[in-house]
């Protein structure tokens, strides 16, 4: 198991946000993550990401346990996450972003140097459908291009699980068809991914697997064609976007 | 090599920003080699005060500019350092090795106590570097045994005339000058840099891109505080009487802070082109408008943050393209 989830829970004040939730993924695998808004999603995303600091449970990747490490060592040993809403990096130009990724995230085959990290970041850039903005600055890219930048910044850091935080929310529907198709050839270069995403056919072409979670309870854990043909329930899983 | 193969090689290349501004650089230091023996002593010491200033103005660009974190208690840095090398310098020891007396307690200093006061924001950040410098201010004026006290230090004469010692503080803010140009160019192009810069942006954004925030912030203003401190050490050798009201004065940070956000926060030049604009504002109003002259640097202040809102820098950087097309047409 790459990533292994074990017992979370994360209480906010009165509000148990997630509850004792366990769940894993395995290497090279797209496991979906879904539930309706307030499920405890994105705080799964924080807490597996460190972004939380605290939680209980057990949280391991690759072997070791990784609760209470820094964002940053995390990203490091490999793992790397999107934000839900995109945090732009103002002031810098796409390629600046991207080289970032390269320079920082993981420890794994990182480059050398700053040209060898913009050469890297050009090579992403590409492969995310973003060359012609290279130049720009971050923060006047449409919404489309910055939900892609976003992923291509997490690419660049050559991650073995990157988690996609609702990274093709706000798009209209040929956008999501080029997300679609970008999340597939991450994973055909052997990333493993965990996605957050409403959509039923959004799921239904990229998941292997699906967990559901409603109100921090894990309700439903199983390979993606199962969990997707429980009709009744698909109302609950997908809240009302469904 | 002709100029356009240069260009071709070096102008587009991964490095091409670097090579510019280091090539800037050289020509600066060249101008400011040969300049001396064109200058009076009174001229000397007025650019000997402008290259000063600029360092201690790159200092906070380095934190303020390029990692968005505002030190203005900065100067608690030029104080320490200007008090290590007075006292190492009485000590017996000779200038090189005096000034390492005050920069390596200043940058100990920052490292000590980065990893706690990076963690405020903003204004928190602000006030807390305010705090510190209060706090070493008091100590160099409560520890008299070893400082003086109040009454402050004086440092034995060096050898040769008041224009020797002029020349040779000159000399070593020139060289300063140099080294925190360096740091600039760093800060802007290296590794380290881009971590930097991901900070004043988007620290959160940062720290999940696999950025050790903590650890980026705490070494930036170590390079910050060894720049500010051996120009304090500099800066005690050159007066040769120092007292903690003279070396721990905010307003020294406050000229800081305002010449680099006036020549460009963040870029690699701006602090020089701050510090050039505000010490000619200064000293021509200083000779011209005697009683006015705080209230025409205070408006001048005011006028350029409304105008300038990206610094002397940013507005060449704007206006530039749109200047040399039209030159271009015309020729
Ligand atoms: N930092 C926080 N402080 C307090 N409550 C929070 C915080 N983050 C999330 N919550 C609450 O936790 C619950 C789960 O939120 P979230 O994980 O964002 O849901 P989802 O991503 O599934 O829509 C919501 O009720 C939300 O209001
Ligand atoms: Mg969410």
């Amino acid at each position: 198991m790459l990533l292994d989830v074990q017992d979370v829970s994360v209480q906010f004040g009165g509000l148990r946000a997630l509850n004792r939730v366990s769940f894993g993924v395995q290497e090279g695998e797209i496991v979906g993550l879904v539930g309706p808004n307030g499920a405890g999603k994105s705080t799964m995303v924080n807490a597996v990401s460190g972004a939380l600091g605290r939680h209980r449970g057990r949280i391991t990747f690759a072997g070791r346990d990784i609760s209470g490490l820094a964002p940053s060592r995390i990203a490091e040993m490999g793992l790397v996450r999107t934000f839900q809403l995109v945090q732009p990096f103002r002031g810098l130009t796409a390629i600046e972003c991207v080289t970032l990724g390269a320079l920082y995230g993981s420890g794994n085959d990182r480059p050398t140097s700053v040209p060898a990290a913009r050469h890297l970041a050009e090579q992403v850039l590409d492969f995310a459908g973003l060359s012609a903005v290279a130049g720009l600055a971050c923060d006047t890219l449409n919404a489309s291009q910055r939900r892609r930048l976003e992923i291509a910044r997490a690419l660049a850091a050559r991650p073995k699980l990157i988690l996609l935080d609702e990274c093709l929310s706000g798009l209209n529907s040929s956008e999501i068809d080029q997300g679609i198709a970008l999340v597939r050839a991450i994973r055909e270069r052997g990333i493993a991914i965990l996605i957050i995403e409403h959509m039923v056919r959004v799921m239904a072409t990229l998941a292997d697997r699906i967990v559901v979670l409603d109100r921090g309870e894990k309700i439903a854990d199983g390979p993606a064609d199962e969990v997707l043909t429980d009709r009744r329930a698909l109302g609950i899983y997908f809240g009302t976007t469904a | 090599m002709a100029a356009s193969t240069l260009r071709a090689r070096w102008g587009s290349g991964p490095w091409a920003g670097t090579l510019r501004s280091a090539a800037i650089g050289c020509v600066l230091m060249a101008i400011l080699m040969v300049l001396p023996s064109f200058l009076s002593l009174y001229w000397l010491r007025l650019l000997t005060s402008v290259l000063m200033l600029a360092v201690i103005a790159q200092g906070m660009n380095a934190m303020a500019g390029f990692v968005g974190y505002p030190a203005f208690g900065n100067v608690v840095f030029f104080g320490i350092g200007a008090y290590g090398t007075a006292l190492a310098i009485a000590a017996g020891f000779a200038l090189g090795p005096a000034l390492l007396f005050g920069a390596i307690p200043a940058g100990g200093l920052a490292l000590a106590v980065g990893p706690l006061l990076l963690r405020l924001r903003g204004h928190y950040f602000a006030i807390a570097t305010l705090g510190l410098n209060e706090v070493v201010s008091a100590l160099a004026a409560n520890l008299s045994g070893l400082t003086g006290g109040a009454a402050g230090l004086s440092l034995p004469l060096g050898a040769g005339t008041a224009g020797d010692a002029a020349q040779r503080a000159y000399v070593g803010f020139a060289t300063l000058f140099a080294a925190s140009l360096l740091l600039g160019i760093f800060l802007r192009d290296s590794r380290f840099g881009y971590g930097c810069r991901a900070i004043r942006s988007n620290e959160e954004a940062a720290e999940a891109t696999g950025v050790p925030t903590l650890r980026v912030k705490s070494i930036a203003w170590m390079l910050s505080a060894l720049l500010t401190a051996v120009a304090g050490g500099l800066y005690a050798r050159w007066v040769g009487f120092i007292e903690p009201s003279l070396v721990f004065d905010m307003a020294i940070s406050v000229k800081a802070f305002v010449m680099f956000l006036l020549g460009g926060a963040g870029t690699v030049f701006g602090p020089l082109i701050g510090a050039l604009l505000i010490e000619s504002a200064t000293t021509l109003a200083w000779s011209h408008l005697l009683k006015l002259h705080l209230l025409v640097l205070g408006v001048t202040i005011m006028l350029v943050v409304l105008l300038l809102p990206d610094g002397a820098q940013g507005f060449v950087a704007r206006h530039w393209p749109t200047v040399r097309d039209r030159l271009r047409r015309r020729s």
